[in-house]
């Protein structure tokens, strides 16, 4: 049973339209049972992300499934035909399977390699398996994909490189410090910029926050989300010397921090590095700063430099995360396709082993009851092997060859009834790694309603 | 003499097939090209060793007191150097650099036969001399490696340019603190070699060699020179980065000015 995919994007639609057609996390447990209950929907699977809207389905028939997909977004969000005929796309089979992939691995992100998505991807699939919509299929596939995504992450460089100005603000300080732990950062101004830069970081480590202001009042009231302290703008040299790391965005139309006062910090400090990350915009640090020995000064064009050269770095991983992907997305046809053969392999062991035993009680009945139990045993035990020893090349043939071929020929030399509509779904739950079981059977009786 | 030579052969090998593993993790940085590398290196530095061993078991005298051997003995301590420090900074990208000194410096020791070169009436203080020598050299050419590196990323950073070398290098702070330890370790060394130096100079036919002596002399004391006022300002006048690294670089070329009279005299 093949997967089919159908979605909007930051690729194909405006924000405008992905607003309208996403699902909000309360409505999700009762839109994915709803979905559950499409006739030609076996399992179910939905993505709503502030990026992208798209439906999963596992289905026997998968044009159809595709279709009632498309109508039930249309029904549920009011959306007309040709709005989504403009916005929406369609995937089918191994094109699908590809598709979740890379959408688990970040790599149909807006921004290349950005880790939410895993996040995302997980709750998605926890929420449906809650619905009680996912069964082998989807259940292999999730498992697949978290595992690629995983692959992705740590063994190419996707998201190894900073590409927002916070984050490149802490790459830049860990490049000329290193180690960030027990450093000082400087925050001058209050800006958001700057103060979501300080907040990575005191994630990465720093230890101690120091803000000035013009208003003293501010700079006590930001430093306190920091649990660090505040001072008035006329402390700023003499911290600028206790500092590591100096976030600038204040308001100040003229240069706050100016090669003089450079020099004498620099000279109070011993020389350690300091590192000016100046975010305001008219800058706030004299560019010629940067001509200071052990000074590094970076304003916005050069965090934006940064960011350029990560994405072109990141765009280059990307080439082996998508073989990875690809490779991936095959094995789970492959092993899709095996699955085909199960209910045809579990038919062939049914009755060669119960013709088997059926010998075996033949052959004890005319013994009469000159045999004892353990003999009993041991004759069904013999008659059940040599029943599996015969059917494991024919397994194995089944396994390894094309499973429509396959199947076809089984059921034709070993004289097996053709296969029913639910057999495929019932078999599937005694073939091995079937977790999810009840989940699967209830999938199984309502296909056939 | 099969074995020496097989292993001669193996070693050089080894230490090249490291030497493209670190350049090529440095053109495109992938984790298991530089986990293989260092794997490489240190098997290359245990074949090394024994081929060392089998050279001392052969000549019956301590391999690194002629030319031939001294070298390829600082090329081993070297590389046990640089394993070391990877245990406390991992430096894949200073690898690049270090294993082509190797085997530069294994190369330049085969054009000296073994056996040759250095006078041997200075009894024990010749191999002590050497050996002193030798670690110290290993450690400023280790200092001299970063330093380099401290120089090249400092400027890259200042000029604002984000390439491979942003990318691959370690940070500053590492680079620095590599180097301090590095003349920290060399440089006690470095002094006792000097002394050493001093007498063992004394001790043989001074007519021969004075002038080559003389010169040898007066480029380890410029090494020393040079050493001590890098420790002296870092620690009374908080020097370091780009300073330090200038002057560790004219350290380390006057400590291989020494090395380079005995390799032509």
């Amino acid at each position: 049973m093949p997967l089919v995919c159908i979605g909007l994007s930051h690729r194909t639609a405006p924000l405008d339209v992905r607003e309208k057609l996403t699902f909000p996390e309360p409505e999700l447990a009762d839109t994915l049972r709803e979905l559950g209950t499409l006739p030609a929907v076996r399992e179910a699977l939905l993505f709503s992300t502030c990026n992208r809207t798209e439906l999963y389905a596992v289905s026997e028939v998968p044009e159809e499934a595709a279709g009632e997909l498309r109508n039930f977004l249309a029904r549920k969000r009011g959306a007309g035909d040709e709005l989504l005929g403009k916005v929406l796309y369609e995937h089918h089979g191994e094109a699908a399977v590809r598709h979740l992939f890379r959408v688990s691995s970040s790599l149909d992100s807006m921004v290349l390699g950005e880790p939410q998505i895993l996040g995302q991807v997980k709750s998605a699939y926890a929420a449906a398996r809650e619905a009680g919509v996912v069964a082998q299929v989807l259940t292999r596939c999730m498992e697949r994909a978290l595992s690629v995504a995983k692959q992705v992450r740590t063994e190419t460089g996707i998201a190894r490189n900073a590409v927002s100005v916070s984050y490149v603000a802490v790459e830049l300080a860990r490049k000329v410090l290193g180690d960030l732990e027990s450093r000082t950062v400087l925050l001058v101004g209050a800006g958001k910029m700057g103060e979501l830069s300080a907040t990575h970081l005191r994630q990465a480590g720093a230890a101690r926050v120091l803000v000035v202001n013009r208003s003293r009042e501010r700079a006590e009231e930001m430093a306190r989300r920091f649990d660090g302290e505040g001072h008035g703008l006329e402390r700023l040299e003499s911290l600028m010397v206790e500092a590591d790391v100096v976030l600038t965005s204040t308001a100040s139309k003229d240069f706050v921090i100016r090669p003089d006062m450079m020099q004498r910090v620099i000279r109070a400090r011993r020389r350690r590095s300091l590192v000016l990350v100046d975010i305001a915009v008219p800058r706030d640090v004299d560019p010629r700063c940067n001509e200071v020995d052990n000074v590094y000064v970076y304003d916005m064009d050069d965090l934006n430099k940064v960011i350029q050269a990560n994405l072109q770095a990141r765009q280059q991983e990307a080439q082996g995360a998508e073989r990875m992907v690809a490779e991936e997305a095959a094995r789970f046809e492959q092993w899709l396709a095996r699955q085909k053969v199960v209910p045809t392999i579990v038919a062939l062991r049914e009755r060669y082993v119960a013709m088997a035993r059926a010998e075996a009680e033949k052959t004890l009945a005319s013994l009469g009851g000159s045999v004892d139990d353990k003999t009993r045993a041991a004759m069904l035990r013999l008659a059940e092997g040599l029943a599996n020893k015969f059917l494991h090349q024919p397994t194995a043939a089944l396994q390894r060859g094309d499973p429509d071929q396959g199947v076809v020929a089984a059921r034709m030399l070993f004289d097996l009834p053709a296969a029913e509509e639910g057999a495929e779904g019932d078999a599937a739950e005694d073939a091995p790694r079937a977790p999810a079981a009840a989940a699967a059977g209830g999938a199984g009786t309502k296909g056939r309603s | 003499m099969l074995l020496p030579r097989l292993l001669h052969g193996a070693t050089f090998l080894t230490y090249a097939v490291a030497a493209v593993l670190y350049l090529a993790n440095l053109v495109k940085e992938r984790k298991p090209v530089a986990r293989a590398a260092r794997w490489t290196l240190g098997g290359a530095a245990l074949l090394h060793l024994s081929q060392l061993l089998a050279d001392w078991a052969l000549v019956a005298e301590v391999p690194f007191t002629d030319i031939h051997g001294a070298l390829s003995s600082l090329a081993l301590l070297l590389v046990v150097g640089y394993l070391l420090v990877g245990l406390r900074a991992e430096m894949p990208a200073a690898g690049a650099f270090i294993t082509p000194g190797v085997l530069a410096l294994l190369v330049i020791s085969e054009f000296k036969a073994p056996g040759s070169t250095l006078p041997a009436q200075a009894g024990v203080i010749r191999p002590i001399h050497i050996a002193m020598a030798m670690v110290g050299t290993a450690a400023f050419f280790i200092a001299f490696v970063v330093a380099v590196m401290y120089l090249v990323l400092e400027r890259a950073l200042k000029e604002k340019k984000f390439g491979a070398v942003y990318h691959r290098f370690p940070s500053l702070d590492v680079l620095d603190s590599v180097n301090y330890r590095a003349i920290v370790v060399g440089f006690p060394l470095l002094t006792l070699g000097i002394v050493t130096g001093a007498l063992f100079a004394r001790k043989i036919d001074a007519s021969v060699t004075l002038n080559a002596s003389h010169l040898q002399y007066g480029l380890a004391v410029l090494a020393w020179l040079f050493f001590a006022v890098v420790l002296n300002a870092r620690i009374t006048a908080g020097w370091r980065g780009r300073r330090t690294a200038l002057l560790t670089i004219g350290g380390f070329a006057s400590a291989l000015g020494v090395l380079a009279v005995y390799l032509v005299r």
